[in-house]
């Protein structure tokens, strides 16, 4: 079995509602931190910064930056601090109901 | 309750198509991050671990039915369908979108509700004892000098770029259920010897990374001189107050550096030369306000006699969260909003409408929020309780816990909040089941824990007969916990027990001090009381046997 493998991810908060994004290997943002692309090495994250930097210039995203994770079974990617576990999976207490979850419930009247 | 009049209405709904065309700019690249952050944050929206979070005014912690009911809407439709209500008496929706906040503006202001003044640089959200104008214990309800002070405040070209956020509150009772000596002014309305009402000015309180205790810059100020008085107070702050350092730019450093009575000395040469408001408005205006927070129905002197045969279910309930009220007919009812399974503060949009209809039902359709993160029924009456009491043990809110142990109060932590170091929702649900565990709260009596996920202290740790404060020790957190610390007039700043222990150990270190109070305590005494008899000793030895296993 390999050893897990500490990686580099982008990650954001999208700007029209600030949910957390992770920039993919197709060059979107996507909620899914699965879908982030991985990189190792300065070079390569001085790249993936300057496209966090485009994602804030083309209104996409705020806030970018890189966040370590590891990778480990599958190549799941694990954040390796709590705060990144947390904004990538959910608050570790009561998850919200996803039923409830904004998009989901315009039929609401206010 | 206070109704808006047609000048608060235009103030509100020009502020949200402001905010509109502001939000509109952003999103269409006209303002970048840098120059909309300053706006959103007048605005009372930050963005926080999830998703973006707007912080809703509740003026002096009062809510109707009808607001309850929007805010209800408000969470399902935009939110995640939960709020929280903060130790400010304010409400967060944690799962908002920028797109939709000035929807969620314009709805809210339909209700006479807005985000004004909920954060930045200004003068805060007036907060009060959520027992104000109901209290047996009041020398006159602080309603009526808060609101004053938010038509003064709000928008005061002066004060609209302080040297830091604001805070006041205000409290007419001789229990202090407003935290005045931890506020950057708190004002105690008292009688002189001739037995004139006034006010007892507190200044200089605060929590954050630098506990100060407030202390008295005049025993006692005329009412007539209460707008030149801290109008002259805010001047000098927004003149001295140190801009270089956010983290000394509190009024609480500024009075430290000058010294008490030197500051006292400042504003007693300052105030004359504020320009006093006309008498006759002042007059007119109070008029209305008492007018507009009189009870909805006569006070009476007696109450009836209930001679029925109760559960002592019940009778738990009335001792813990039934308080006496000033008419004897009625009660106040405090609904703890602290379940096991939720976090403290925390309340899910059915369960707002279902309180809106009980508020409708016993209360007059009036609530009151508390900076305990609870809901306070101000007007039930005696002959009601039962029914009330059967109705909130169906929902999960008869909790015979006010100001109990299991009351806790926590903020949102690094579950929600961007600048935490640690979690607190958690560590309030293992120190809830753990002291359950332990023995009935009423058992325990009296205590207070408080729990913040950082330093900026929301969660009022310093203040908490047992505090605890999470810290990030190498990317794991920690808690440290203090004791013996008092929101009451008689405020004091709680002191560290011992070396900060892992998460998992919070439960043992709280338990070991709630046994070396039983232990020890005599007849009644309170926490609190057997904390200043005995001093540390017996609860630093008790922690260390913890600390050690
Ligand atoms: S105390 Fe810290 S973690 Fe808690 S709400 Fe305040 S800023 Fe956030």
């Amino acid at each position: 079995m390999s050893s897990p493998m500490l990686s580099q991810i982008l990650t954001a908060s999208r700007l029209t509602d600030g949910r957390v994004v992770y920039f993919t290997e197709t060059g979107q943002w996507s909620e899914q931190i699965l879908e982030a692309l991985f990189v190792a090495g300065p070079e390569a994250e001085t790249t993936l910064l300057a496209q966090g930097r485009q994602g804030v210039a083309f209104r996409q995203v705020v806030d970018p930056y890189l966040i370590e994770v590891v990778r480990a079974g599958k190549d799941d990617p694990l954040p390796v601090r709590l705060r990144e576990r947390i904004r990538a999976f959910g608050p570790t207490v009561y998850p919200p109901p996803r039923a409830l979850i904004a998009k989901d419930a315009r039929h609401v009247p206010v | 309750m206070y109704r808006y009049d047609v000048h608060d209405r235009a103030l509100v709904a020009g502020r949200v198509d402001e905010f509109r065309g502001q939000v509109r700019r952003r999103l269409q690249g006209e303002l970048n991050e840098d120059q909309f952050r300053p706006l959103r944050l007048m605005n009372g929206v930050y963005l926080q671990l999830h998703s973006y979070m707007l912080r809703v005014a509740i003026p002096y912690g009062v809510l109707a039915s009808h607001q309850l009911r929007l805010l209800a809407t408000i969470a399902h439709r935009y939110d995640r369908g939960l709020g929280h209500f903060t130790t400010r008496q304010n409400l967060q929706f944690n799962w908002i979108g920028l797109e939709d906040v000035p929807d969620v503006l314009g709805h809210l202001a339909r209700v006479d509700m807005h985000a004004i003044q909920t954060s930045g640089n200004c003068i805060r959200n007036i907060t009060t004892d959520p027992f104000a104008g109901v209290a047996k214990d009041e020398v006159e309800d602080p309603r009526i000098t808060a609101e004053l002070l938010r038509q003064w405040s709000t928008f005061h070209p002066e004060f609209l770029y302080l040297p830091r956020k604001f805070k006041v509150a205000v409290t007419g009772a001789r229990e202090d259920r407003a935290a005045v000596r931890w506020h950057d002014i708190g004002l105690r309305l008292v009688r002189d010897a001739a037995g004139t009402i006034g006010y007892e000015v507190i200044a200089g309180g605060g929590q954050g990374r630098t506990p100060v205790i407030g202390a008295t810059l005049r025993s006692f100020l005329p009412k007539a001189d209460l707008l030149p008085y801290i109008e002259a107070i805010m001047r000098l702050y927004n003149r001295f107050g140190r801009r270089d350092n956010k983290y000394k730019a509190r009024i609480k450093i500024l009075l430290q550096d000058v010294g008490i009575e030197a500051f006292a000395r400042m504003v007693e040469e300052e105030w004359p030369r504020v320009r006093r408001p006309d008498p006759h408005l002042i007059a007119a205006e109070t008029a209305r306000l008492v007018e507009d927070f009189a009870l909805p129905y006569r006070p009476r002197k007696d109450s009836p006699v209930d001679t029925t045969e109760r559960d002592l279910a019940f009778w738990r309930w009335v001792a813990a969260n039934v308080a006496p009220h000033q008419s004897a007919d009625r009660a106040i009812v405090t609904l703890p909003l602290k379940s096991i399974d939720q976090g403290p503060g925390d309340i899910t949009a059915e369960k707002m409408e279902t309180v809106a209809d009980l508020a409708d039902r016993y209360s007059h359709a009036e609530m009151r929020i508390s900076h305990h993160q609870n809901i306070v029924l101000p007007h039930v009456r005696w002959t009601e309780l039962p029914r009330l009491w059967e109705t909130l043990e169906r929902l999960g809110l008869a909790e015979p816990i006010a100001g109990l142990a299991p009351d806790i109060v926590a903020c949102p932590g690094m579950d929600y909040c961007a600048l935490a170091t640690a979690r607190s929702i958690g560590i309030a649900q293992d120190i809830s089941k753990r002291l359950a565990a332990l023995a009935p709260p009423e058992h325990i009596g009296a205590l207070r824990l408080n729990i913040s996920g950082c330093i900026n202290a929301c969660g009022h740790h310093h203040a908490g007969h047992i505090g605890i404060l999470g810290v990030d020790k190498r990317g794991e957190e920690f808690y440290q916990i203090t004791i013996g610390g008092s929101d009451d007039y008689d405020a004091t700043l709680g002191t560290l027990i011992g070396p900060a222990v892992p998460a998992a150990r919070v439960a043992d270190a709280i338990e070991s001090l709630v046994l070396a109070y039983l232990a020890h305590r005599q007849g009644t005494e309170r926490f609190l009381e057997t904390y200043r008899r005995l001093g540390i000793t017996p609860f630093k030895e008790a922690f260390h046997a913890v600390d050690q296993e």
